[in-house]
């Protein structure tokens, strides 16, 4: 419903938009020929209805460009309430549960697992709504220090597939260089890079779950971390927007995924505050999609 | 005792449903998603006593469930099937 009312005060404003600028070059061109014998009129005149056109059409573009963004922070608002309030519900559920009745030992222990699987999606959250306003405003280069990066990809591959409980087929490790490869940066940020984008593998490839992890060199200053899945894809006109605060790609699986919205946020910031950059590619919808993030390598005195 | 759908796309909650249930002697089954839930109802003509259903639910949500259920179950079973709606929310 109130995606529908912005759809139409995006085209209602575009349209007025319209309507004006069509206005003012009607009165422009009235001027011209009113006064193309009088020069200084003409040239002022000129001048005057261009910077109203202009002015239109920034106010037109800044318009929509804003209420889209508001609808982005709603949709947001929603994921994060609906995030936190989920495990919490979940936690107080088996808390009320475990006070009321008489339970026999596994079934305490069962209820303790999910609790505390409950309280590290809640600690998630909680990290990655932190972590999007601290590389969005924190200052770069805090810590910053040699980072053996080879071996960071190769322990992190490791913990997603602990932590989804995956095997090496699912999620394995394809091309990496025979050498160690040395970044500068902060260590966390470039884990929480990594694991994001697996995390996001994961979790946007359904049931056919094969995520392949390559590590290259294009060139020697250069590395490039690619992940690439079969999952859902992302329609073609989205790949440069998924990148942007609060922006989940439109496919309609994606309904399914939970998500802030900000995990590859966080993962571009976190490749542009070290002087890299992350970028997506998909062949369309259903086709799976590949994100890599490009870093300066430095090497070892 | 009752027959009971839970209607829940949060394995957790669900489960800590259904175990509640359970315990109070009901039986009490699961569907992850509202089309399942329909299809259970409507083609496979399951018929439960009451239905918890959420409202936050993947593909259709819990309100066009009902409303659906409203519109294509027979009002025999309707008036028969409370369907209490619970949201975190």
């Amino acid at each position: 419903m109130r995606i529908t009312r912005r759809t139409k005060a995006i085209v209602s404003f575009t349209v007025l938009g319209v309507c004006l600028v069509a206005l003012a070059i009607f009165l422009n061109v009235s001027w011209i020929i009113f006064h193309w014998r009088q020069v200084v009129p003409l040239v002022v005149g000129i001048i005057f209805f261009g910077l109203l056109i202009a002015g239109l059409v920034v106010n037109t573009i800044f318009l929509v460009r804003e209420i889209r963004r508001n609808e982005q922070q709603d949709s947001f608002l929603n994921a994060v309430t609906h995030e936190l309030k989920t495990p919490i519900a979940s936690i107080r559920l088996y808390l009320e549960t475990l006070a009321s009745r008489n339970l026999d030992e596994a079934k305490r222990r069962e209820f303790y697992r999910i609790m505390l699987e409950d309280t590290d999606r809640l600690l998630g959250t909680v990290e990655q709504v932190l972590k999007a306003g601290e590389v969005r405003h924190g200052s770069a280069r805090k810590n910053w220090q040699e980072v053996q990066f080879s071996t960071m990809v190769r322990e992190v591959v490791v913990l997603a597939r602990l932590r989804q409980n995956l095997s090496p087929e699912v999620l394995s490790l394809g091309t990496t260089p025979p050498e160690e490869i040395t970044i500068l940066g902060s260590p966390e940020e470039l884990r929480t890079a990594v694991l994001n984008l697996l995390d996001n593998a994961i979790k946007y490839s359904g049931d056919k779950k094969n995520i392949v992890v390559d590590l290259l060199t294009p060139n020697l200053d250069t590395v490039l971390l690619r992940v690439h899945d079969r999952g859902i894809g992302i329609p073609r006109n989205e790949v440069k927007r998924i990148f942007k605060r609060f922006y989940r790609a439109s496919n309609f699986k994606t309904e399914k995924v939970k998500g802030t919205g900000l995990g590859l946020f966080i993962v571009r910031s976190i490749a542009r505050r070290h002087g890299g950059e992350a970028y997506a590619e998909s062949e369309g919808e259903g086709r799976g999609s590949t994100f890599s993030i490009r870093l300066p390598r430095v090497y070892q005195a | 005792m009752s027959r009971i759908l839970i209607v829940e796309d949060e394995a957790h909650l669900a489960e800590g449903l259904r175990f509640n249930l359970e315990a109070e002697g009901h039986t009490a089954q699961i569907s992850d998603n509202g089309e399942a839930a329909l299809k259970r109802l409507l083609k496979d003509h399951e018929s439960f006593d009451a239905l918890v259903l959420d409202v936050m639910l993947p593909g259709k949500d819990g309100f066009m469930v009902a409303r659906e259920l409203r519109r294509d179950l027979s009002p025999e079973r309707t008036t028969t099937c409370p369907s209490p709606l619970i949201s975190p929310f």
